[in-house]
């Protein structure tokens, strides 16, 4: 194990001076550290190249957990910690809430934040994939403008896979509330350890939308296995519409048992919630 | 840069660089071995300390971001609740080799009173002992808060 290499720190206090912070070459915006911290100290392909970090915690508009009418806005500095223990995201965006609680141990996820989540180029993410079943959007600070620019998770995943690279900030996600929504995963251990597939299902107006982790480079939103749900298909047919593309073992891969079985219980689990009246 | 904090009550004034963890700072600068450099990457707990009441992983956070902040660690003697979790694991013989013992003391005294067995396990679920004496560990984080809850019958 290295020591971190050589850097230097700094702490703005708003988006517009991230934003000039992030113009120095070497800069990378830092946060809860959980992985990042890792990365640097494992000299990790990443991060290679980071001088600089820039220090978002002290950015009071990327913090905070809010409803805005048929949303709710979450700042990009909320822990999994907070996620876990808000009312309102288990209420509106159960789905999020499971995944957070069930992400690493809890040491660090009082540190680990939704933004950091977005930013690091990991196949699960759980908290990423939640957000993605969900349809969340992200605001991403633009410079030289007041006002974040807001994009839906997915298409910027879909079209710029890169985008959310350290460097882009991401002030706060936007979750359209959804009373039917769960999150399953496994991994090698049952705590503190990526998840090797990580599920999330949201149903809406009797829509599912399934995202995965862990099966690809970033998780995604499986398009084809969500439609297969909505046309009745058994959770396997449905999962087998997509595979091809996964994995190259077809169905002995053990994935896809774990995969079927992971979004079989998240779908049974979501269609069982009770309906709500969203605000 | 040049720092200003507080660490088990009293204040401290240092000088690093950015790239050192609050851990190095804590066993270097401060003279504080009590935590322990384990694994260096979040995943063994044995450098568990309070940053502002909440247990981190010491290894994963910057000295820089501590300014102006309260660290508590093992050699803390103000803090009741780190106190008669010493005292339970002492009276329990809750350690082996010892290692992971500073994290565990540290990230057990903010466990709720009255959690249960399973509640503890999930609670120390980032806190790793390699002597595996997980047993006698829960029974002297329980006994603590049985404890607890009796001064406050007896008050």
């Amino acid at each position: 194990m290295w020591d971190l290499p050589k850097l230097s720190y700094c702490r703005p206090e708003s988006v517009r001076e991230v934003l000039q912070a992030l113009r120095r070459p070497g800069s990378r915006i830092y946060a809860g550290g959980t992985d990042l911290l890792v990365a640097l100290r494992n000299r990790e392909d990443w991060v290679r190249g980071v001088r600089m970090l820039v220090d978002v915690k002290s950015v009071s508009e990327a913090a905070g957990i809010a409803e805005a009418g048929t949303e709710i806005r979450i700042g990009s500095l909320t822990t999994a910690a907070q996620l876990a223990a808000s009312g309102t995201v288990r209420r509106h965006a159960r789905a999020l809430a499971e995944a957070a609680q069930d992400t690493s141990a809890p040491s660090l996820r009082a540190r680990g934040t939704v933004g950091g989540n977005l930013s690091t180029p990991h196949p699960s993410g759980d908290v990423t994939t939640a957000l993605l079943a969900l349809g969340a959007s992200v605001e991403l600070a633009v410079p030289g403008r007041s006002a974040a620019r807001v994009v839906p998770l997915a298409e910027l995943f879909a079209q710029h896979p890169h985008q959310l690279n350290g460097r882009t900030l991401v002030v706060a996600v936007r979750v359209p509330k959804c009373q039917r929504s769960a999150f399953e995963s496994l991994g090698t251990r049952h705590v503190f350890s990526r998840s090797v597939v990580a599920v999330a299902v949201a149903i809406r107006d009797g829509r599912h939308c399934v995202a995965l982790g862990g099966l690809d480079a970033r998780p995604f939103v499986a398009t084809s296995i969500s439609a297969a749900l909505d046309a009745r298909a058994t959770v396997s047919d449905a999962l087998m519409t997509d595979w091809g593309t996964l994995s190259e073992s077809g169905e002995t891969d053990p994935r896809f048992g774990l995969a079927a079985t992971l979004i079989g219980r998240a779908r049974e689990r979501a269609a069982r919630m009770r309906s709500r009246a969203t605000a | 840069m040049k720092l200003s904090l507080r660490v088990n009550g009293e204040p401290v004034a240092v000088t690093v660089e950015p790239r050192i963890t609050l851990l190095e700072m804590l066993r270097s600068a401060c003279q504080l071995t009590g935590t322990k450099d384990g694994c260096g990457v979040g995943e063994c707990g044995a450098c568990t300390v309070l940053l502002d009441d909440q247990p981190v992983s010491s290894c994963l956070v910057l000295a820089v971001e501590t300014q102006g902040r309260h660290v508590t660690t093992i050699e803390s003697h103000h803090d009741i609740r780190i106190e008669r979790m010493r005292a339970a694991f002492l009276e329990s013989s809750a350690l082996q080799c010892g290692f992971c013992t500073p994290g565990m003391i540290i990230a057990a005294s903010r466990i709720s009173a009255g959690a249960s067995a399973k509640g503890i396990r999930a609670a120390l679920a980032g806190n790793v002992c390699r002597c595996t004496g997980y047993t006698k560990i829960v029974q002297a984080i329980q006994q603590a808060s049985a404890g607890r809850g009796q001064r406050r019958r007896n008050d």
